[in-house]
């Protein structure tokens, strides 16, 4: 029987509407929104994660070791210092989180929180397979050998290269994780809260900018041991940074310390990866002197002293 | 033709009558409010809330028990009316604007009144069931002080009494609502024009906020019962807020004042909102019950809300509460 031409069209219309929801609904079952607690469980997972535990302990261990070796010429200067500089970013990315975690709690779901909730569940299961392969090498290998009496320093640099290499893979994919989670700290959160305001927004940021700054000559092959070695006091002034300044009463103290609302401001007319190469650099007074502007001069200097803790 | 031009004119009536229903009544549904509230304040059994010095007493035995600082007893005192006194601190204060036509007569005006109408008529069951319960537990406690007996007829009136506290947490919100709303509307951006009564009506609503942390803390323990009041600090702070509101101290800078206030209260709107979520997630009644160590071993996710708890109560509750003492002390 033939049909008419509009009955046709109605059923072809039908039968995209069907096949369009189909896929619709397919997709949001099989790719669902993260709820608003994603990013916050994820980030708890990663500071809490006993196998990070785990190697930041190996790594201490393996740095000690070849501390008390240093004076031998055989020992890889390149490696030692890489790993200190790689050790201390660890850290201070592991607490930076810790405290971006007191505030993911109480994320709200928009287009950012979902991009970047994703983001950082998908680098975490980077991390997670990382720290598995890690895992296995500590146990089969680093264990035995750290018990080991009279270890040679061939192993000794043999051992730190392979902890180092790990190091270099972790230090990248926390990087990108904790991109990913301050994103969120400034787009899906309420505008101000007492403890997510300007001030600790400008906190975490510098600490970011730094640690991506230190990230850059962990992952750069032609970083020399100068360079390296002038940078090991600067990746602790970082953790030391971040020990100090990521923390609640901190980021509270933008109300009560009249101080911090004029560093602040100096803040604000700082370009922070520009400054922080500087002060890597250990050049930050030619980088100051190079100012003409006496007050941003002054401010320049204020948050250098800022960095530095004085 | 014709029907055209009647069906025309009926539509016309039909429109101009829905309209006249809309904007022209002449009903002053304020002053009817008013007239409730003058009811609501006279009536016997709510005098221990509205006479000129609210107090509320008991049978001599029980009374003893308060006067001589039995901790289960004074209780009732010291904290139970104390919130339930400070939960109607605004509406004492400000109900006589109610007498006058409200500054904003719109839709959401009148929802507003009708609303705390009906808020009215729950404060009075609820006041009258808190009565009932008292004279329950006045006639069976009058002796054996200290006996469980004794102790659980306490335990249900002080329920009863939560209940009563609650309900006028609901009554404070609506009545602040209203008044902020059609009165004065409670500002949330950048002030630049002073008004008269502005310190006033920031300060009575800033104390509101307090007391609304201050109740939601002390309750959620499970049982029903108060479990404990924010710190001594906290406390003290609120009580100067009321101190100053009877005897304002007003500021020379007070624009300045006035736009700080306003910027520290929509940042307490955001704490208090996460406090909030953080006293959904975490069992406060079993935190107190097993201790934090104890209750972070089975939840350790619950840390992070812990520390807010912990963080409201302690500092930003003073935060906001020094700001506002600012203003008028």
């Amino acid at each position: 029987m033939n049909q008419s031409p509009l009955k046709k069209i109605i059923k072809i219309v039908l039968a995209f509407a069907v096949i369009g929801a189909i896929v619709f609904f397919g997709i949001k079952f099989l790719f669902p929104e993260p709820d608003s607690l994603q990013a916050y469980q994820t980030t708890y997972d990663l500071v809490t994660n006993t196998s990070a535990q785990n190697f930041l302990q190996t790594s201490d261990s393996m740095i000690e070791l070849m501390t008390d070796n240093l004076q031998n010429p055989v020992i890889n200067l390149n490696v030692y210092n890489k790993l200190k500089i790689s050790q201390n970013n660890l850290k201070a990315l592991v607490k930076t989180n810790q405290f971006l975690l007191n505030e993911l709690a109480f994320a709200k779901n928009n287009s950012n929180y979902n991009t970047n909730a994703k983001t950082i569940a998908k680098v975490y299961g980077q991390i997670t397979d990382k720290y598995a392969q890690i895992d296995n090498y500590i146990k089969n290998n680093v264990v035995d050998f750290l018990k080991t009496q009279n270890q040679t320093v061939q192993s000794i640099n043999s051992y730190s290269a392979a902890i180092l290499n790990y190091q270099i893979s972790l230090n990248q994919l926390y990087v990108d994780y904790t991109r990913a989670a301050i994103k969120i700290y400034t787009t899906a959160m309420p505008s101000q809260s007492f403890s997510n305001n300007e001030w600790s927004k400008q906190l975490v940021t510098l600490a970011f900018d730094w640690s991506e700054k230190l990230n850059h000559y962990i992952q750069n092959t032609l970083a020399t041991t100068e360079l390296l070695a002038a940078n090991i006091a600067n990746s602790a002034g970082l953790f030391a940074y971040v020990d100090n300044n990521l923390t609640i009463a901190k980021a509270q103290s933008y109300y009560t310390n009249s101080a911090v609302a004029s560093l602040l401001e100096d803040m604000k007319k700082t370009y922070y990866p520009e400054l922080v190469a500087k002060v890597l650099t250990q050049d930050e007074q030619t980088y100051i002197n190079s100012f003409e502007d006496q007050t941003k001069k002054v401010a320049v200097e204020n948050v250098i002293h800022f960095l530095k803790g004085e | 033709m014709k029907k055209i031009v009647n069906i025309f004119l009926a539509l016309t009536m039909i429109c101009t009558a829905i309209l006249m229903t809309a904007c022209g009544t002449t009903e002053k549904y304020w002053e009817t409010t008013f007239e409730k509230t003058t009811q609501f304040v006279e009536k016997q059994e709510n005098a221990f809330l509205f006479s000129h010095t609210p107090s509320l007493t008991y049978s001599i035995g029980i009374q003893e028990q308060i006067d001589h600082g039995v901790a289960a007893y004074s209780e009732l005192k010291t904290n139970y009316f104390a919130l339930l006194d400070n939960l109607m601190v605004m509406f004492r204060t400000h109900r006589v604007n109610l007498a006058i036509s409200p500054v904003v007569k719109d839709k959401q005006t009148q929802n507003l009144f009708k609303e705390f109408n009906q808020q009215m008529d729950k404060m009075q069951n609820s006041i009258n069931q808190l009565m009932q319960s008292k004279a329950y537990f006045e006639q069976h406690v009058t002796n054996n002080f200290e006996q469980s007996a004794s102790l659980q007829e306490l335990k249900n009136y002080k329920r009863a009494f939560v209940d009563t506290i609650n309900q006028a947490l609901e009554f404070n919100k609506t009545f602040e609502q209203l008044y902020t709303h059609a009165y004065l509307a409670f500002p949330t951006s950048k002030i630049t024009v002073y008004q008269t009564g502005l310190e006033n009506l920031m300060a009575t609503v800033a104390s509101n906020r307090l007391l609304h942390s201050f109740v939601l803390y002390a309750f959620d323990n499970g049982d029903g019962t108060m479990a404990s009041l924010l710190n001594t600090t906290a406390i003290t702070k609120l009580n100067q807020i009321q101190s100053a509101l009877a005897a304002p101290n007003y500021k020379e800078n007070k624009l300045e004042i006035i736009n700080s206030v306003v910027e520290y209260s929509q940042l307490f709107e955001i704490e208090l909102d996460q406090y909030k979520q953080a006293l959904n997630v975490v069992n406060l009644g079993k935190v107190r019950k097993d201790g934090v160590q104890a209750y972070l071993t089975q939840n350790p996710t619950h840390e992070t809300y812990l520390n807010k708890i912990e963080n409201f109560n302690q500092t930003i509750v003073v935060l906001y509460a020094d700001k506002v003492l600012e203003l008028i002390a």
